[in-house]
């Protein structure tokens, strides 16, 4: 049912404050962020599981009950703020949900938090190193999320506030292989 | 004209009269042949021979002028009439056969210039439609060509663009594989250094 856009807004808000009540209580907070993100992955990329958790015949128990088979050891109180958006239809919502959340949770842990993706874990160095690169940027302190990806092939992938630097070999490579492909030889005309 | 054929036919009357008396004469001369030891008198003619031959001659000859020469002085008018109009005739179909000859051949020289003519233009057309036709098939051999050469052209380069395409992916497919194999954990957190180093502004 199309729902007036303020209304909206103040829903989101009212699953952000709750859940964001919940995990400092518990000191979840960031961790929260990252289960949460991860949440929205799997349901992007699932839409069956999306159909299931809307279903009406389940209750909210049952509900919970698959998010936490599907993401074991995730946070409860993740897991209860989803269900209830699921069982009121209003999964659609969980972008703005799980942005307007990171946000929250950032200003609650004063600090930005950076999406890392790398091939191998980082070492305390690197880890270092990339605090020092962005806090000046940023003008805050840095919380890394780190995300293993053997995809990127090497090199590093730095997100945050929506955006997004590539500086991975597979990057690098398709940068390779399109120029390659697109350039002429020196005998063409 | 008439004049002279009057004098032709009174010198014809006078010979007449001259051959009827030398005819009558004749017997006489051989009478007198007989005679010619009688004297002069053997000559002369008998008197009483000579008048009835004379009148006989008078008449004949007066017959002859009044029925004879109007006859055949009408004879020979109408012969004159008709030699003058058969000259005057053939005088005219001369003119109109020289008239007719100049016509034919005018006719023939007009017909020999509009020959000419036609000819010359078919000559000309003639030329104009090769020449036209050498051009078509000149400019379709050119488009042909030019056509083909593009379709070469575009062949060349799909095989071209393919072949970068190959190369590209398996130089790309040859890197990673060198970089997965090749690559140990220290290695990747020295080019994890080295990328940071690079980044830009992640707050732009």
């Amino acid at each position: 049912m199309p729902k007036n856009r303020l209304l909206v807004n103040r829903e989101i808000a009212t699953y952000v404050q709750v859940l964001l009540d919940a995990t400092q209580a518990s000191g979840t907070t960031f961790e929260a962020t990252s289960q949460l993100k991860e949440m929205q992955h799997v349901l992007v990329e699932h839409p069956a599981l999306r159909d299931a958790l809307r279903d009406e015949t389940l209750d909210a128990d049952a509900r919970v009950n698959i998010l936490g088979s599907i993401f074991e050891g995730f946070d409860p109180s993740v897991l209860k703020v989803v269900s209830v958006m699921a069982e009121r239809h209003e999964l659609g919502l969980i972008h703005r949900f799980v942005n307007e959340f990171q946000a929250k949770a950032e200003e609650a842990l004063d600090a930005v938090i950076v999406d890392v993706t790398t091939v191998v874990e980082l070492d305390d160095a690197l880890r270092t190193q990339i605090k020092n690169k962005l806090e000046p940027q940023f003008g805050k302190s840095i919380v890394l999320r780190e995300h293993i990806d053997p995809s990127i092939m090497g090199g590093i992938i730095l997100g945050a506030h929506g955006k997004r630097i590539d500086a991975s070999v597979a990057k690098q490579l398709e940068k390779t292989r399109v120029v390659l492909s697109s350039q002429r030889s020196g005998g063409e005309r | 004209m008439k004049a002279h054929v009057s004098k032709l036919a009174a010198r014809a009357g006078i010979m007449g009269a001259l051959a009827s008396g030398a005819t009558l004469a004749f017997p006489m001369m051989a009478f007198a042949a007989e005679r010619e030891t009688a004297g002069v008198s053997a000559i002369l003619p008998a008197m009483d021979e000579f008048i009835p031959m004379l009148v006989a001659f008078l008449v004949l000859l007066a017959i002859l002028a009044k029925f004879g020469w109007p006859a055949f002085d009408n004879l020979l008018v109408r012969r004159e009439t008709t030699i003058r109009e058969s000259l005057e005739k053939a005088e005219e179909n001369r003119i109109e056969s020289e008239r007719t000859l100049k016509e034919y051949q005018q006719q023939l020289a007009d017909a020999r210039q509009e020959a000419k003519s036609i000819i010359a233009e078919a000559k000309q057309t003639a030329e104009g439609e090769r020449a036209r036709m050498t051009r078509q098939a000149q400019e379709e051999s050119e488009a042909m060509i030019a056509k083909a050469r593009e379709a070469i052209e575009a062949e060349k380069k799909a095989a071209i663009s393919e072949l970068q395409g190959s190369v590209a992916d398996l130089t790309v497919a040859v890197t990673a594989r060198v970089i997965g194999e090749d690559f140990s954990d220290e290695d990747h957190r020295k080019l994890i250094a080295r990328s940071i180093e690079e980044v830009g502004n992640l707050n732009a």
